[in-house]
């Protein structure tokens, strides 16, 4: 009778600490390398779109999302 | 009779004893500043802050993780709030808050949209030119041009919904690069918290400010040698406020924080003829500026909470 509180106390406790040792995440930024890798993959994706005009515009998002990736990198705090 | 005392002698030693009595009230003159924790409240946890706004006493942060933190300045109490009527796709970026109590950012470069004080989506508005950066600058918006011709301004001040009504903000201008990489990141503009329609601008490697009005009469450039002195591998200064008349707050030392994000280490109080008037290393380094006044500055730290600093 007496092993079931310990073992509820026990499994409580390792739980607690597990939780404790964990640190949150800090937010990454992303770094400059991986915008631009981002960018690469990106052109690859528009240039597999139908269509000389959907290519065009692909293109265009993929640098302004470069754009937003590179001002994350420098400006986010 | 007594003997005369030589004058030559007598004037010689005042001037020596004026002369160090002045070095030594000169030397004096930058007020060594105080830091203390007045909330210990985690005002934002470790998002990445992507926009900060402040006017009527309060302060707006927005963050990646799409939510909106309003911090008012009087109590300290923060309130955050999930952006919500946002389309797919939409990652918004920038916040500006106007006299009038408007609230905007950047939804897409091609898009401005007006938030409500609890994060809601409540107006758009159309831009016919990407845009990369929004501040505020009393009752207008100020927009980032991607850099264009070489010693042009970088920013354009308007009314929101005024469509091309926009005007040159006279300074910072963009500057020369080796390649279109470089060009984007040279030329990336930051503005901190403006006074009296006057709002600080600069380029994010550059230690000079910007500090105007959106008139050239009453712009003016100037180099900040101690932010440059201080300065941190990615650029020497971090983070400004104005306040008062004449007083300058400026965030320097950017270094790195876990997780690879930027931190500001040190707090120069100056003036808008770029003095020292005393500084101090910040331990917790501090994010941003939250608000400022003419003798204290609040500021956001790494640990996600309130900081002043204030001379004794």
């Amino acid at each position: 009778m007496t092993r079931k509180p310990i073992t509820r106390k026990l499994i409580l406790m390792a739980t607690v600490a597990f939780v404790l040792s964990t640190n949150p995440v800090w937010a990454q930024p992303p770094t400059q390398n991986q915008c631009m890798t981002q960018l690469g993959a990106c052109y690859y994706w528009a240039a597999a779109q139908a269509g000389f005009w959907s290519m065009w515009a692909g293109g265009i998002d993929c640098e302004l999302a470069m754009i937003d990736c590179i001002r994350r990198s420098i400006l986010g705090r | 009779m007594p003997t005369p005392v030589p004058l030559s002698h007598m004037p010689q030693r005042f001037v020596t004893f004026i002369i160090a009595f002045a070095g030594l009230l000169s030397s004096q003159k930058a007020t060594a500043l105080q830091v203390r924790l007045i909330s210990p409240a985690e005002v934002v946890g470790r998002q990445l802050i992507v926009g900060r706004a402040h006017c009527a006493g309060t302060t707006w942060l927005l963050t990646d993780s799409l939510e909106l933190t309003r911090v008012f300045g009087d109590s300290r109490i923060a309130y955050t709030s999930p952006l919500r009527g946002l389309r797919q796709g939409e990652k918004p970026w920038g916040l500006a808050c106007l006299a009038n109590g408007e609230l905007w950012t950047l939804a897409t470069p091609h898009a401005l949209a007006r938030l409500t004080a609890d994060g809601h989506v409540l107006e758009r508005v159309r831009l016919e030119r990407p845009q990369l950066g929004i501040y505020s600058a009393g009752e207008r918006l100020l927009l980032q041009d991607p850099p264009a011709a070489v010693g042009t301004p970088l920013l354009a001040v308007g009314v929101p919904r005024s469509g091309s009504a926009f005007t040159r903000w006279p300074a910072p201008v963009s500057r020369h690069a080796l390649s279109a990489e470089e060009q984007l990141r040279a030329n990336f503009v930051s503005c901190g918290i403006g006074v009296s329609g006057y709002v600080p601008c600069w380029l994010v490697n550059d230690a000079r400010l910007a500090i105007g009005d959106g008139t050239p009469a009453h712009s003016t450039v100037r180099e900040f040698r101690f932010a440059r002195a201080s300065a941190g591998e990615d650029g020497p200064i971090w983070d400004v406020a104005l306040a008062g008349a004449s007083r300058v707050w400026v965030l320097t030392s950017a270094r790195a924080g876990p997780g690879a994000l930027r931190l500001g280490g040190r707090l120069t109080r100056s003036t808008r003829l770029a003095e020292d008037d005393g500084s101090v290393e910040l331990k917790p380094a501090a994010r941003l500026i939250m608000w400022a006044t003419d003798d204290r500055c609040v500021l956001l730290s790494a640990t996600g909470q309130l900081l002043e600093v204030f001379a004794p």
